[in-house]
């Protein structure tokens, strides 16, 4: 599972959908949800999930896509399996791990120190704990 | 081998009903029986223990139980039974409630150190508490080094701690003497813990044959992650819709189009599903 923390700087909230944005990397990185928890407000550090299998990796950045939240990371290690491949990635200090098919590993010819982006959807990251208010 | 293949009218709650079983089962397997109540699982058992009586036969190696000629007697039939509610004598001390079944000290205080029991052997059973007192009735239905043990609902009277330590108990007695075992459950997890082979009964016949895995696990399709539920809301939330869905205890939501939340009624049954990669688990 990733984890990494991150600060809440906006929430924008309409029936019953919600759209936070967080600081971290450095960057804005927006979730969207159902109702919010408690002690979830602006100003609230947080520590984000979000699963390996839904964790993009290109290889620069994109505009032709919709998934907004684009980071740049180095790659850590790639480990190839028969199907699947893990791939370690790191964003300053945090390590994340994105799990591809092997073939869209070898497409981009993923090896250490190559540098990323990594891509998440607003809909698949999620708050796993709250911090602090 | 045993093999069964009885007949029996029954009269449910749900009005008269035809128990009909064929089924083999292979020396030292574990199976669960498992089916809604009602459905005859209970009867199957008695009738294995010669508790009551049914049409057809039941072999068991090369020893006939029951033909048209013969109906061996449940004293003959070399078989352990587990009751929920234990049964033990109250007036007996937990190692005369073992000897009563036979008299083998040695294997008594083996059963009873197995399960943690020695220190109480010379103890009544009314001071011990639920879990205690159904190690001892699974520790008697073991004296006679049964053929076959037939347990009904063994479990489903004590705390799920209790449960999950009895079950692991269960685990290792099979393991040690690999008597045949034949358990009425209704707990999926207990089910997938012990038994090599699940045969669920619906209304007296057999329904589903197969592993834990093969018949437990609910799918849809490549979905892994599938739970059946009431839908009870359908929430506008802008250009989507939320589905609220009761499963078992819980309410979960869940984000649907607005076109699919025109096709749905609430109330109506429905499936929540993904596949297994997309849920995270995380440690209580």
């Amino acid at each position: 599972m990733n984890t990494f923390e991150a600060k809440i700087v906006a929430i924008e909230t309409h029936e019953h959908l919600s759209l936070v944005d967080f600081e971290v990397f450095g960057q804005t990185v927006s979730m969207v949800s159902l109702g919010l928890g408690e002690g979830v407000k602006v100003g609230s550090s947080v520590i984000l999930a979000l699963n390996p299998t839904q964790l993009i990796v290109a290889k620069e950045p994109t505009t032709i896509l919709s998934i907004t939240n684009q980071i740049k990371a180095t790659v850590r290690s790639c480990e190839n399996g028969i199907l699947l491949s893990s791939v370690k990635l790191l964003v300053g200090d945090v390590e994340l791990e994105s799990i591809i098919t092997r073939e869209a590993a070898d497409r981009l010819a993923l090896k250490e120190h190559d540098s990323v982006t990594v891509l998440m959807q607003p809909s698949e990251l999620s708050i796993s704990k709250v911090l602090s208010c | 081998m045993i093999a069964i293949n009885i007949n029996k009218k029954l009269h449910g709650s749900s009005g008269a009903m035809l128990l009909e079983v064929d089924l083999h089962i292979k020396e030292g397997d574990f199976v669960a029986l498992a089916g809604e109540s009602g459905s005859g699982k209970t009867t199957l058992l008695r009738i294995l223990a010669g508790l009551e009586e049914a049409k057809g036969t039941i072999k068991v190696a090369d020893e006939v139980w029951q033909d048209t000629k013969t109906c061996l007697k449940p004293q003959s039939r070399g078989i352990g039974f587990v009751f929920q509610d234990y049964a033990l004598f109250p007036n007996m001390t937990i190692e005369e409630n073992l000897l009563f079944v036979a008299k083998d000290k040695a294997l008594a205080s083996h059963l009873l150190e197995l399960t943690g029991l020695d220190s109480l052997k010379n103890r009544l059973p009314n001071i011990l508490s639920g879990g205690q007192q159904q190690r001892v009735s699974l520790c008697r239905a073991l004296m006679n080094r049964p053929k076959v043990l037939l347990m009904d609902e063994p479990l489903s009277a004590l705390d799920p701690a209790m449960r999950t330590k009895l079950q692991h108990e269960i685990l290792a007695l099979h393991k040690e003497f690999g008597t045949t075992t034949i358990m009425v459950s209704h707990d999926p997890s207990e089910i997938y813990r012990l038994a090599g082979r699940v045969v669920v009964l619906n209304h007296g016949s057999i329904i589903k044959d197969g592993t834990p895995k093969e018949v437990l696990l609910q799918t849809s399709g490549s979905q892994k992650f599938t739970f059946e539920g009431e839908l009870l809301d359908l929430l506008q939330a802008g250009v989507v819709n939320i589905a609220v869905v009761s499963i078992g205890q819980q309410l979960v939501e869940v984000v649907i189009t607005q076109s699919q939340a025109k096709s749905l009624v609430l109330g109506q049954r429905v499936r929540v599903s993904t596949k297994a990669f997309a849920p995270i688990l995380t440690q209580e």
